[in-house]
Parts: structure tokens; sequence; C-alpha cells
């Protein structure tokens, strides 16, 4: 081969290997392009509800509150009344059968939506008013399209009757879809109309704050002792191997561990932020710790000699110098532990998270779910409603996920700006 | 005749099973200049790291025999090393200053001595030590800035304010020059000059030129042992020492 | 360890700013026998061919200092590498001298007669002889690099001395014995002197040698014998 041919074959391999490189990362940003669609498609509907515009009447022989009464009296009052009027009168039903079925097109806390409006505006006995009140999970669902309509009656969840309803209602411009906030603002419910995932959020939020204040400092500490003081010895590195090891340990094993010990023998009350932050504490221990030790290594001795020589002690020389310059790693994998710790499902079902939780917890002990666990639960869910549901917190899950890695990445330049 | 400031007397240094100080016995003289010279690893830097007890930091390294400053030993085990390292300064190789501002810099040492308590007090030191390195009129409208922003000659200035700032009483520096240029290789010299009538210094260096301008007495090492050691203007016109005379005229094979 | 510069070129540097002064000081030290020859012989044929040899002398000066200027700005030579380039360059600076002092001695034959006495002439040539074997002992040290021979030319410049001192009578008996003798006897009186300043110069160079190589110079005034009063 002359020297041209070879010169010419080294440089086609360059081409070439450019090429499979752009090509893969083609192909990756295809496959989230796929992902992101699908789970965007699904879930996007889930903002929104359908609800059903109709007058509401307070007559006030059905109510037993006045204008003026308190907040508590009117919680006390049943509305309940003045609710199967309003819906009664929103279309002719012939029997009994068909006022239920008109009853069940709308959502089951309609009571509660009327007494709403009604605590929103207190001087309203004896007037009328239009509400919009959130439709069934089954009108929303067949105004999202999602349910066929060519298919013969006893095989829909939709009787013929609800469906000439609904083509009424449509016809009138009744039927109206806006923002969904039980999605943010509920618990889980067995309706899908009602169902949101303010319980999982706030689960989430106590249990990754929970797991934050227990493992950044053990971590940071811990690690600033086996980097700088600790003797470096055969059994620093036995520590240091089994570190190391248990970032990789699968995470259902520590929901074993939290299982055996949390739960059974210090007996924590169970389903709680309390233990599921524990729990990730744990795992995120080593998760932080290394990133830690990797940054204080990188700091370069010239910064501690020169501590040392103006006279610092060890210690002032490594927490006033050496930990700041590890600031920056340390923080974006400290963040980076924490979104994976968000995502974490297998340890938080097993220390059973997968009750059913209705009520959004006041307090890291009370009971709650997750947003990863609450994505499972919905998945496993029959009904047609809980798709865009589950969906739609995937995408939650994935936007907290983003941001916080973008602020890892943001915190890291920032420090590292400064310092250099 | 200078009083001598510090004194060592058979020292001797290992780095686990390898000596690197044979016997040093070697007088240092208050307010002057001593230049150390010698080849690689020769043991130079390391009988200058005993001095303040920077050979501490290294786990492997031993330390044997007398080091007296003031008549007072400093290798015994009971000493504060803190204290020892604010009298004792030193200044390295590479500019190290800290990543913080310029007025950090030289404010860290006074504040964790306790030598400045009061913002006053410590602009006073700031400034006193920066006019005293020959920095203060290039860097007085930007002490907020970091440290690192400046360039390399006005680094190690900055890093020998920092060594003065907490009023030494020896200054140790380790081939200061090497890493800068000639006009602030001279601007250092010039410095070490002002420097010598208040602090005792002490200089490695691998440049016989510089050794010759900058000291008035000249010590010379090869593998570890002290060869020759006297008036810098003999040793540089007649050593009585032929290794010394091979080394300072370039025919060391 | 070897004894030489690690640096090949300044090894060759150096040695080739010493072996210019042997050769200028050997041409140095054939101008002056043959300065004496012609003094001692009358020979007036060979002033001219003595007068160009001096050129060559100088040129050797000017080679020598620019190769001094070299040496000091690239090298920056310490110790004895340091004494060895100002020895050189002192050492060039008094050949220079004496080879202008054979010179001014030949250009003096000229008008001399042929008949001057044979004592006068002894005299001359004792002295002549003695300052040309001082700068050939001379120039013996500093090749050699010996101390000893080097002291023991500066210690006999007493001698120069003295043998001038007679020499000079010698002169001076003569120019009182006829009064037509008053104009070449002031020449040959310039050329004693001139022999005698061309000792100076060799001790010059001995003291220099001595300070080359032991690093100290010569303790003591350098020995003097009688001197004429000037």
């Amino acid at each position: 081969m002359t020297k041209e041919e070879r010169l010419k074959k080294r440089h086609n391999s360059e081409k070439r290997f450019r090429f499979y490189g752009l090509a893969s990362i083609f192909v990756a940003l295809l496959f989230v392009l796929i992902l992101v669609n699908n789970i965007f498609s699904k879930g996007s509907s889930a903002f929104m509800k359908t609800a059903i515009n109709v007058e509401v009447f307070f007559d006030p022989e059905l109510l037993e509150v006045k204008n003026g009464s308190t907040l508590d009296e009117i919680q006390e009052a049943d509305f309940y009344d003045v609710t199967i009027e309003t819906i009664l009168k929103s279309y002719p039903a012939k029997n009994l059968d068909e006022e239920n079925e008109l009853i069940d097109l709308f959502t089951t806390d309609a009571e509660i939506e009327i007494k709403n409006a009604f605590i929103k505006n207190n001087n309203l006995v004896g007037k009328k008013i239009n509400l919009e009140i959130t439709a069934s999970d089954d009108i929303d669902q067949l105004h999202k399209g999602n349910y066929p309509r060519d298919l013969p009656e006893d095989r829909r969840r939709i009787s013929n009757f609800q469906l000439k309803i609904y083509d009424n209602f449509v016809a009138d411009d009744k039927i109206i879809k806006n923002f969904n906030n039980y999605f943010f603002s509920n618990g889980d419910s067995r309706n899908p109309e009602l169902a949101g995932i303010g319980g999982a959020l706030v689960g989430s939020f106590y249990s990754i704050l929970i797991c934050l204040l227990l493992s950044f400092p053990v971590a940071v500490l811990a690690s600033i002792y086996l980097e700088e003081f600790a003797p470096k010895n055969k059994i620093t590195d036995f520590i240091e191997i089994n570190i190391n090891n248990l970032a990789a340990v699968p995470s259902i094993v520590y929901g074993l561990l939290a299982l055996q010990i949390l739960l059974a023998t210090i007996q924590l009350p169970r389903s709680t932020p309390l233990v599921a932050g524990i729990t990730l504490a744990l795992m995120t221990l080593p998760r932080i710790i290394i990133p830690c030790r990797a940054s204080l290594k990188a700091v370069p001795p010239s910064i501690r000699e020169g501590a040392l020589a103006v006279g610092a002690s060890k210690f002032q020389s490594v927490f006033h110098h050496v930990v700041p310059l590890a600031l920056p790693g340390t923080l974006s994998g400290t963040i980076i532990g924490l979104a994976q710790a968000l995502g974490e499902t297998a340890p938080l079902i097993l220390i059973g998270m997968v009750a059913f939780v209705v009520d959004i917890p006041a307090t890291p002990i009370d009971p709650s779910a997750s947003l990863p666990v609450q994505v499972y639960l919905w998945s496993e869910s029959a009904e047609r409603g809980f798709v865009e549901k589950t969906s739609a917190t995937i995408m939650m899950l994935l936007s907290f996920l983003i941001v916080m890695n973008f602020v890892a990445v943001y915190l890291r330049q920032k420090f590292e700006k400064r310092w250099n | 005749m200078s009083d001598i400031k510090i004194k060592s007397k058979n020292l001797n240094v290992y780095y686990g099973d390898k000596q690197a100080l044979f016997d040093v016995n070697l007088d240092l003289n208050e307010k002057e200049v001593t230049a150390l010279i010698g080849p690689s690893g020769c043991g130079k830097s390391t009988f200058i790291r005993c001095i303040n007890r920077m050979n501490d930091v290294i786990d492997i390294c031993k330390v044997e025999g007398n080091i007296e400053i003031d008549g007072i030993e400093i290798n015994d085990k009971e000493l504060d090393v803190v204290s020892l390292r604010e009298r004792v300064g030193m200044v390295f190789q590479k500019p190290n200053p800290f990543p913080k501002s310029i007025y950090d810099n030289i404010s860290y040492g006074p504040k964790i001595h306790g030598k400045g308590e009061t913002k006053n007090e410590l602009d006073e030191i700031v400034e006193r030590s920066l006019k005293k390195a020959a920095l203060w009129e290039e860097v007085k409208d930007r002490l907020d800035e970091p440290g690192t922003g400046l360039s390399g000659g006005q680094q190690q200035r900055l890093c020998i304010a920092r060594a003065i700032s907490v009023n030494p009483e020896v200054i140790l520096m380790d081939e200061p020059c090497s890493a800068l240029d000639p006009i602030a290789t001279a601007k250092i010299e010039e410095l070490i000059d002002e420097l010598k009538k208040t602090y005792t210094i002490v200089i490695v260096t691998h440049s016989m030129a510089q050794a010759v301008r900058v000291s008035q007495k000249t010590g010379f090492f090869h593998l570890g042992k002290l060869i020759e050691v006297g008036l810098t203007e003999k040793i540089f016109k007649n050593p009585d020492n032929k290794m010394t005379q091979d080394y300072i005229t370039g025919r060391f094979g | 360890m070897s004894n030489e510069h690690t640096v090949k070129s300044y090894e060759e540097e150096l040695q080739f700013l010493i072996d210019s002064v042997i050769k200028m000081g050997s041409l140095t030290e054939s101008q002056m026998v043959d300065s004496m020859d012609a003094v001692i012989k009358v020979d007036k044929d060979s002033i001219d061919k003595i007068i160009k040899s001096d050129e060559e002398i100088n040129k050797f000066r000017s080679k020598i200092d620019t190769q001094i200027m070299t040496l000091l700005v690239k090298r920056a030579p310490m110790a004895i590498d340091l004494r060895e380039t100002i020895s050189s360059l002192k050492i060039s600076q008094d050949l220079e001298r004496i080879g202008d002092l054979s010179k001014s001695n030949a250009k003096k034959v000229k008008p001399l007669p042929l008949d001057l006495p044979e004592e006068l002439l002894a005299n001359l040539k004792r002295l002549g002889d003695l300052v040309i074997k001082q700068l050939n002992d001379v120039l013996d040290s500093y090749v050699n690099k010996n101390y000893n021979k080097a002291k023991e030319v500066w210690e006999k410049d007493e001698q120069v001395d003295d043998l001038t001192y007679i020499a000079m009578e010698s002169v001076i008996n003569f120019l009182s014995k006829d009064k037509k003798n008053l104009d070449f006897s002031t020449h040959l009186i310039f050329a004693t002197k001139n022999l005698e300043r061309a000792g100076d110069h060799i001790t010059n160079i001995a003291e220099t040698i001595c300070f080359l190589i032991k690093g100290e110079y010569l303790k003591g005034n350098r020995p003097k014998g009688k001197v004429i009063q000037e």
C-alpha cells in the first residue's frame, strides 16, 4: 500500500466512525421522540375534564341553610335534594331507570360541587345560577373519543338513552371541557374523573425531603472523613469497595431491609413518607458518597498545601478550601441521586405504599402514595379513564426529573465558574 | 555578622525505605537570603519542607534529627504545627492562590490566627501585605475579583503577600520563579531584595544565576548530602569542592 | 562525572579561546625574538617584517575580544570558567602591549650605527634574553597551568629590574662619552625601558595566571630590583 492509499484508508475509517456516531445519536433521538410522543398523546387529555353546564336552583324549601349561614353550618347541610333536582331538570326522564341513567351522567361528587358553588357566593338561596358540573368518567371518556360508539348497547358502558342525552347536550353546547384541577388537588379515587395525583405529589415530596435531609449530611460528612481524615489501610479500602457495591444493589433489597427493620422491628407506621424517606436515604447514600469522594479527590493537593502553609489546621484546610471546591460535583451527584430516588417504585411497594390512599397526607407520618407507585397502581386498573391519568402522571414525573437534572447542570456550571 | 535563625543538626529524612537526606548540618542566618542549589532530586525541597513541617503531610515520610528555630526544637511531637507555620511561611513552585477573591486570599491567614478581628484591621493587613509584595497598585481596585484571574507573575506575588499577611519570621521559597517569564522573575527577585530586610528567606532554585543574584549564602546539595555551603560569592567564583564546581559550570555527566 | 561541559559547544568555545591566547602568545614571543635580534645585530632589513607581524598580533586581540563577549553572554560562566574567560582578556591585553613594545624597539634599529660597543650590546642582549625567557616561561605556565612556574616568573621580575639597571648604565656611559652619540643613545634608552616594561607586562600575565589557577591573588608587592629614577 502506498502512502496515499494508507492515508485515504485512515481518513475513510474516521469518516465512517463519525457517521456511526451521528447515526446512533439520530436513532436514539428518534426513539426518544417516539416515547415522548406516545406518552404525550395518551396523557395530555388528562389535564382537561368534561363538564356539563346546568342550571342550579337553590330552592329554599329544599335547603336547610339560609343566606349568611356559617361555613360549618353549610358544610354540615345536606344539598342532596338540590343536586337531584338540578340533574333531573336538565333533561326529561320518563321512568326511574332513565332517571338513574341521567344521574349517572354526572360525577358522584356533584353535590360537593354545588355546595362549593354555594359557599363561594353566600347569598344564593332562592337564586338560580349556571354551573358547570363535572361529568362522570364515562361521559368524560366518551367526549374525549375513547369509547367507540358503534358497538351494540350491551357491549357499551353507555346506554342508548345516555347517548341520546349526550348528543342533545352537545347540540345545545352544554358539554364543555375545562382544566382538570382535580388531577392536582385530589388524592386517589375509585372514580377516574375525580382521581388525582395530589396525594402522590405530597407523598413523594415528603419522601424526597426526608431522603435529602437524612442522606446528604451523612453522605457528605462520611465522604470527607473517608477521603481526608481516615488512615489509608486495608480497612478503609474494604469500606470503599463495599460502598461502591452498595450503589449497585437492586433497590428492592432496600425495600426488604425496610420491611424487616423499620416496619417489623421498629414498628414505624406503614405506607408513610417517613419510612419511604428512610429507605430511599439508605439507597441514596452510596450514590452521593461516590461522586462526593471523586470531587474531593479531584481537588489538587496544591490547594491543601497552600492552606496548610498559611497555618490552617487540617480541619480548616479541608472545610474552608477543599470542600467548597468539591461542592459542584457533590451537588450534581446529589441531585441525580435524588432524581433516581424520586423514580423508585419497588422498595416503596414493599413498604406498603400500594394502599389505596384517598386523603392528601398532612404530615410525613400519614399514609400516602408516591408518584411512581401511583403510576403502577393506575396502570393495573381496568377502567379506561385511568389510562390517560397514568400517562399524565408519567409526564409529571419525567418533567420533575428533567428539571432536577437541569438544576444539577446549572448549579455545577455556576459553582465551577466562580471557582475557576 | 548575622545571628543564626535556623539550625539543622544531623537531619536525616526517609521516604519509606528510601533515604532522602543524609546527616544535613546547615545554619541559616537571620534576615539573609540563603539559596539551596543542586540537581533534581537532591533533597533541597525535602530540606526546606522540614523547616515548616510540611513533610508531616506525607504519610511515609520520616524525619530524624534536629531543627531549631531561635533555639527551639521544631521536630518535637508536642509542637503546635499550626503556630509554627504562622512563623514560617512558604511559597510554592507553581503559584497556588486560593480560588477566592484577592481580598479573601490575603485575609484568610490573619483571620484564622485571630490577627484581624474587625473589618478595618483586616483591610489594613490586606493593604499592607499587598504593598509589601509590590502588588497593591495593580490590584487595589479589584480586590473582589478571584485570585486565580491574575497573571502568573501576579499570582505568585499574591502568594507571597499571603505568606506575609500572618507576619512570619521566615519565608521558604521552593523555586518560586520557575513557572514565570523573565520580567515576572525580575519583579520577584527585586521583591526578595526588599523582603530580606525584614524576613529570613530560604530559596530553592535551579537557576545558578538567580542564586548569585539574590542570595548571600549558598548551599549545594547532591544526592541528599550537603556538599558545600558558604558565601555565595565564594561558591560561584571559587568553590572549595570539585563537585560543586562541576555542577555550577555544567560539567556534571 | 566527566570533566567536560555537558554542552559540547561550550567546551569547544572555551577551548578555542584558550588556543587563541596560546597562539597569540607564540606570535608575540617570536616577534620579540626577532625584534631583539634586529637590535643586537643592527639588522635594518628585518624591520618591515616585524612591523607586519604586529598586525597579526592585533588581529588576534580583536578575535579574542569578540569570543569573550560571546562566552559571557551565552554561557554566564561560573568559577573556573569565569576566571578562564577574564584571564584570557587580561592576558591578551598584556600580550598586545608586549607586541607593541617589540615593534617599537624594532623601529628604533633604523637610526643605530653599526659600531656600537660590545659591552653595551652584551648587556642589552642579556636583558633581552631574560625577558624572552620570562615570556617563554609564563606562556608555558599558562599552557600547563603550572602555578609554581608562574610564581617564579613573577618573582624573577626583580632580576629583570637589575639587568635593566645594568643595561641602562652602559647606555648612559656611552652617551656621556661622545656628544654625537646623543641621538641614538636616546633611542637606546627608550629601547631598554621598553624591555623593562615588557617584563612588567609579563609579570602581570604571571599574576593573572596565578589568580586563574588558585582563585586568589598573589599576596604582597611584587619584588622590585634596582630602579633607575624616572
